[in-house]
């Protein structure tokens, strides 16, 4: 499985409602959703910045939670999110799974 | 305020009941670092809230959480900030989105071991968490005949005595207040004050009488914390005698004067004596903030007269005047209230929310009720140039 696909999984695992507030605070921001599948990290930093760092900590232990179904690594998911580096990392992880 | 709230407590109750403001206003009171977690309020709507009722909002940590179908997640993530910010007291607004096992209640009463206060849906009175709570408070809104009342009930107190069973209470930019109900147990014994005599003079022996039953009046004045309940006859000298006992107060002390209708002042004028009244017009006074805003214009008043409280009666009930005279005292607690009602019988409901009714009549005034145990029951009323005497 490629990292990309697992958190298209779990982006649509949050369901409609959330997936809707989440993605009008991203166009108000003036991003784009589609963003958010290039870049996973744009996920928390948009969160974070339009409905608190709480709400962001919140998306990232639901990531980790849904990805340890997978057996992926709890560290390494935990970062997975927070920036492109820990992107890489975490691609590279499942890409080794 | 803090009374009701110990431990971990449970306030439940109706959509507008008033539920947050008075979690939020408690906790205020309760430290100085207020955790706010919301599961439903968004964190701008909670702010605008915290600044409505006076609140300095530098206090608060508000921490408005999405709605999330992984329930176990976000209580671990509320645990999470709550570890991080280790305030003094916790709001939990919204209670019936976390996980409704009886485990979870169980966890979440051990993990908050600060003052906490969980707010809820109705439904959640009779869940696990309201089984857990120290303290479980009902909050409901009423209304009656066009008036609204909020009202807390105390079901549950595990730490200590119950402070009461059922309290009304009010939200506004002053804060949330609750309305404590008046008894004669609350009357003083120091005087607040005394009439002049310039305008109705109670002859020596009457004076005399009264001071042999209460050494400590001088002559007759009102108490701390005392009500006392007026009866006027819809003749022109019953409104003239009291407007003269009102102006022969104001010679001595500040008095505040709430009216239903502008009759007061323009009385008291052709007597010589200004007055300052403050006019509520009756189809305000079944709202808090017209009562509000009138004691903020009355402050501090030693004495306070209420002028029209007929009307009150007969729009909204005799619940409402007790709620009327309920309110000023619960705000001017040591201050005496003096009531008077226009061509209206003094009927027993109306006399138990005072410790002394007097009507008048044209020739007369009658003490109908009387907890000194006044030694005359009838006094003439006589009318001389610009005095009335009254007399055996």
């Amino acid at each position: 499985m490629e990292a990309e696909e697992l958190f298209r999984a779990f982006y649509y695992s949050l369901g409609l409602p959330l997936r809707s507030v989440i993605e009008y605070k991203i166009r108000r921001r003036g991003g784009s959703p589609s963003e958010v599948f290039e870049k996973p990290w744009l996920l928390l930093h948009y969160v974070g910045l339009e409905l608190g760092q709480h709400n962001a900590e919140l998306v990232n232990m639901l990531f980790v939670d849904f990805v340890r179904k997978y057996r992926i690594d709890s560290k390494v998911a935990a970062e997975a999110l927070r920036s492109p580096e820990g992107w890489r990392r975490f691609a590279e992880y499942v890409r080794e799974l | 305020m803090r009374e009701f709230f110990q431990g971990f407590t449970l306030v439940y109750g109706p959509p507008g009941s008033g539920k947050t403001s008075l979690a939020l206003y408690a906790a205020a009171q309760m430290g100085e670092r207020v955790m706010y977690v919301g599961f439903y309020e968004t964190g701008d709507k909670l702010q605008w809230k915290i600044k409505g009722l006076g609140l300095d909002p530098s206090k608060f940590l508000v921490l408005d959480y999405l709605s999330v179908s992984d329930v176990d997640t976000l209580l671990k993530s509320v645990v999470d900030e709550y570890l991080k910010a280790a305030p003094d007291v916790v709001v939990l607004d919204g209670i019936n989105a976390l996980p409704q096992s009886r485990e979870a209640a169980s966890s979440i009463y051990r993990i908050f071991q600060t003052p906490t206060i969980a707010i809820g849906e109705e439904q959640i009175g009779g869940s696990h968490f309201a089984y857990v709570a120290d303290t479980l408070l009902e909050v409901s809104q009423i209304f009656h005949r066009g008036a609204r009342y909020r009202r807390v009930r105390v079901v549950k107190t595990r730490l200590g005595p119950s402070p009461g069973a059922e309290f009304f209470f009010t939200i506004s930019k002053r804060g949330v207040h609750i309305i404590r109900r008046w008894s004669q147990s609350r009357i003083g014994e120091k005087t607040v004050a005394t009439p002049s005599g310039r305008r109705v003079v109670f002859a020596e022996d009457v004076v005399k009488a009264l001071t042999n039953i209460a050494p400590w009046y001088k002559r007759p004045g009102l108490t701390a914390g005392s009500r006392v309940g007026v009866f006027i006859c819809e003749h022109p000298t019953c409104i003239r005698v009291s407007v003269k006992f009102l102006c022969d107060y104001m010679d001595n002390v500040r008095v505040g004067v709430l009216s239903a209708y502008p009759i007061v002042k323009m009385a008291a004028a052709q007597m010589g004596c200004d007055v300052e009244e403050v006019v509520v017009p009756t189809s305000a006074l079944g709202e808090d903030w017209a009562l509000e805003e009138a004691l903020e214009r009355i402050g501090d008043a030693p004495v306070v007269f209420i002028y029209g409280l007929e009307e009150v009666l007969y729009m909204y009930g005799v619940e409402r005047v007790a709620y009327v005279l309920d309110f000023v005292h619960s705000v001017l607690p040591e201050s005496a209230v003096v009531a008077a009602f226009r061509g209206v019988e003094p009927v027993p409901e109306l006399l138990s929310m005072f410790n002394t009714v007097w009507r008048y009549f044209p020739d007369r005034a009658v003490v109908v009720r009387s907890a000194l145990g006044w030694p005359v029951h009838e006094l003439k009323m006589q009318e001389e140039g610009n005095r009335f005497i009254l007399t055996f």
